[in-house]
């Protein structure tokens, strides 16, 4: 009996060990791109670290936006590099969860000594190695992390993609105003995207006037949102706003069509992925992303040479690479100097959009557009 | 807190049912291999999830009818599981191996296979695509598609067919033989050896259909089988350790419960929901609904 408690015990450990952590294949752990023999010591090649999800959730959105990085390295180091000192980018899978995230980040900064890091893709990964980052000195610049608790994470810390304080208002006005729905149920992926989206939407829906009249979460790893889904149903909405990472969304929205959810459903940036889009369950979805209207078209081309779509992190993964190359070409490696160089930024045009950094290091230049699926494809709504 | 209104509570029970007879179709397995080869096999998770990852290959990249798909699915897995056991289960136990180095092989071998299928198509989701999407028919006051309908009733067949097997069977006696006590059952002519293969064998095509089923449902990943193996892990606790059935009921049990269990706490909790469960019966009744208090089977733990 005592041994069989044990068991039980040690495996009941295992479980939770399991339930926290997850058995993730170290795969394509560090990608170096651009790798140049120096033929004298003052040409070494200039390090800079990637983080984003390349296994696990968003990992589709993730590796679209690592092949961005290493072409904007691929041309920064075409054109001569920093004074003659070649880019090589390190980079790092942070599979968008923070246990992973804080790894690699430690690893940049700790063991390459990168002296920034394009980073992260969610937000997660971002508020996971920010502590870190900002104690080295190491400059972080999100290429996708848009949670609002990034704007105070840290000195260091910058992001072009714009704050969801700015994203959560424009949807919450869009559905209220544009769309003239005033129930709404929500549905949030647990963490600080998620989380952080659901509630600026709520607090701006109802400074509106609108009613939330029904608020339900999920663990990120969940595929089966059935159960939450038929409380929002229940609670009877005019349309949902439903925030997940693709795996999930996918998941979700089918169970929703299963469900018989027939009302609008409104989504966050992470569903700017043709991975959802294909779906005829997908059909009439909508969802908010913050980029330019029109991406440059000679450089999706260059981009679908390479294997990749333009997915929400993509333009700016590629930008902020060249922000950086521009800024180091003026200041070196020097992080306090890239930092205040940073602050400076106004009016950058990058593939994504503007770039006009505040005092928090956020992107006040936001730009949002509501994209709807037709055809199993995305377009502008109207 | 916020109660959602009693006319959900059909759906919510649904629900729970569909989310049991998944959990139950990779418990089912994962617990034949414990009653017999007593380890707790980790890595069922992930020959669930090479299943899976098979039939997506014969189906959506070969383009092979999907039937015929599946099939062949089911017999490269189990001919795969086979040769698992064969190199790294059987060796380890002839040289005596206790059972955390089981269990460490068996988590290592769950690493394995999913890096393996994430090295081979990437780590993006998958679709089989082969049911058509479309709200599901509307029975008693819930909503419950068709292929949800085939995953109950294929839980069902097992959880029966399981219980009449075990008791009646030749084939069942052998299994609870060398469950019981394989060196007892060796001296009686038994060939231990063998039926643990088989039953390692048998758990890993019962495996692979649950692969094609929750596929189906839920779409593939390689992370998808940590988290069954998981589960399964905790039915066979709450069901009885070594307990076929108590596997299966212990899977409804928890399908059920973090799915109705939302009706009165917030969706958050849906997974604490289980551990806490899990928790309760190791503190409680660490033997399980099934499980045996008394008797051989507690020694030879």
């Amino acid at each position: 009996m005592r041994k069989l408690k044990f068991l039980g015990a040690m495996a009941a450990g295992l479980a939770l060990f399991g339930a926290g952590c997850s058995f993730t294949p170290p795969g394509e752990k560090s990608v170096t791109e651009g790798s140049y023999v120096p033929k004298t010591a003052d040409t070494s090649p200039i390090k800079i670290g990637w983080v984003g999800p390349l296994t696990g959730d968003a990992a589709s959105v993730g590796k679209d936006a690592l092949t961005a990085a290493q072409l904007a390295v691929e041309e920064v180091n075409a054109a001569g590099g920093i004074n003659g000192r070649m880019l090589e980018l390190v980079a790092e899978d942070g599979k968008c969860n923070p246990k992973d995230a804080a790894t690699a980040g430690n690893k940049l900064i700790n063991v390459d000594k990168v002296p920034a890091i394009v980073g992260t893709a969610c937000s997660g990964e971002m508020m996971a190695i920010a502590p870190t980052a900002e104690q080295n000195k190491t400059i972080m610049v999100g290429y996708c992390a848009s949670a609002p608790t990034v704007s105070a994470a840290g000195d260091y810390i910058f992001r072009t993609y714009p704050s969801d304080v700015l994203q959560s208002k424009f949807v919450a006005e869009y559905v209220y105003n544009t769309l003239g729905k005033k129930k709404v149920a929500t549905l949030a992926v647990l963490g600080d995207w998620g989380t952080g989206l659901k509630n600026g939407f709520e607090q701006r829906f109802k400074e509106l006037g609108g009613e939330v009249v029904s608020s339900q979460d999920y663990v990120q790893e969940s595929r089966d949102l059935r159960t939450q889904l038929t409380k929002a149903k229940d609670s009877q909405p005019e349309i949902l706003f439903f925030v997940g990472y693709t795996e999930a969304s996918i998941a979700g929205l089918k169970q929703a069509k299963e469900l018989g959810l027939n009302v609008s459903i409104i989504g966050g940036d992470a569903w700017d992925d043709t991975k959802i889009h294909a779906n005829s369950f997908a059909e009439g979805i909508m969802y908010s992303v913050g980029a330019a209207p029109q991406y440059d078209l000679a450089w999706v081309e260059k981009l679908k040479q390479k294997g990749a779509t333009t997915n929400v992190c993509v333009p700016r993964s590629y930008d902020n690479v060249k922000l950086l190359a521009e800024i180091m070409k003026r200041t070196g490696t020097d992080t306090a100097k890239i930092k205040d160089e940073l602050y400076k930024v106004q009016g950058y045009q990058g593939i994504g959009g503007i770039v006009n950094m505040d005092s928090n290091g956020d992107n006040t230049s936001a730009q949002f557009q509501i994209k709807v699926v037709k055809n199993g494809k995305a377009e502008a709504a109207k | 807190m916020e109660i959602a209104s009693a006319a959900i509570l059909p759906q919510l029970i649904v629900n729970g049912l569909i989310a049991g007879a998944m959990y139950s179709l990779t418990a089912a397995g994962f617990s034949l291999v414990y009653a017999t080869n007593r380890f707790l096999n980790l890595a069922h998770g992930g020959i669930m999830m090479v299943g899976a990852y098979l039939v997506y290959t014969f189906f959506n990249l070969a383009g092979l009818n999907f039937y015929a798909a599946s099939f062949l699915a089911v017999i490269c897995t189990s001919l795969f599981g086979g040769f698992l056991f064969v190199s790294v289960y059987r060796p380890l136990r002839q040289k005596k191996a206790a059972n955390m180095v089981m269990l460490i092989a068996a988590a290592g071998l769950a690493i394995l296979l999913e890096a393996l299928v994430t090295l081979i198509f990437g780590t993006d989701v998958k679709q089989l695509n082969f049911i058509s999407v479309q709200e599901g028919w509307h029975i008693a006051g819930a909503i419950i598609t068709p292929l949800q309908l085939v995953v109950m009733a294929v839980s069902a067949v097992l959880l029966v067919s399981f219980a009449v097997f075990m008791k009646y069977s030749s084939w069942g006696k052998l299994i609870r033989a060398v469950a019981d006590n394989a060196d007892l059952a060796r001296t009686t002519g038994i060939n231990p050896y063998a039926v643990q293969l088989w039953s390692f064998v048998i758990a890993c095509a019962i495996a692979s259909v649950a692969g094609i089923l929750i596929g189906l449902e839920r779409n593939i990943e390689p992370r998808m089988g940590l988290g069954f193996a998981l589960v399964s892990f905790a039915s066979t606790v709450v069901g009885g350790m070594g307990s076929l059935p108590g596997a299966i009921l212990g899977s409804y049990l928890i399908g059920l419960a973090e799915n109705v269990g939302q009706w009165i706490l917030p969706s958050g909790y849906k997974e604490a929901i289980w551990l806490v469960m899990l928790f309760l019966f190791l503190l409680i009744r660490p033997s399980g609904i099934f499980g045996t208090e008394q008797g051989v089977r507690q020694t030879k733990l």
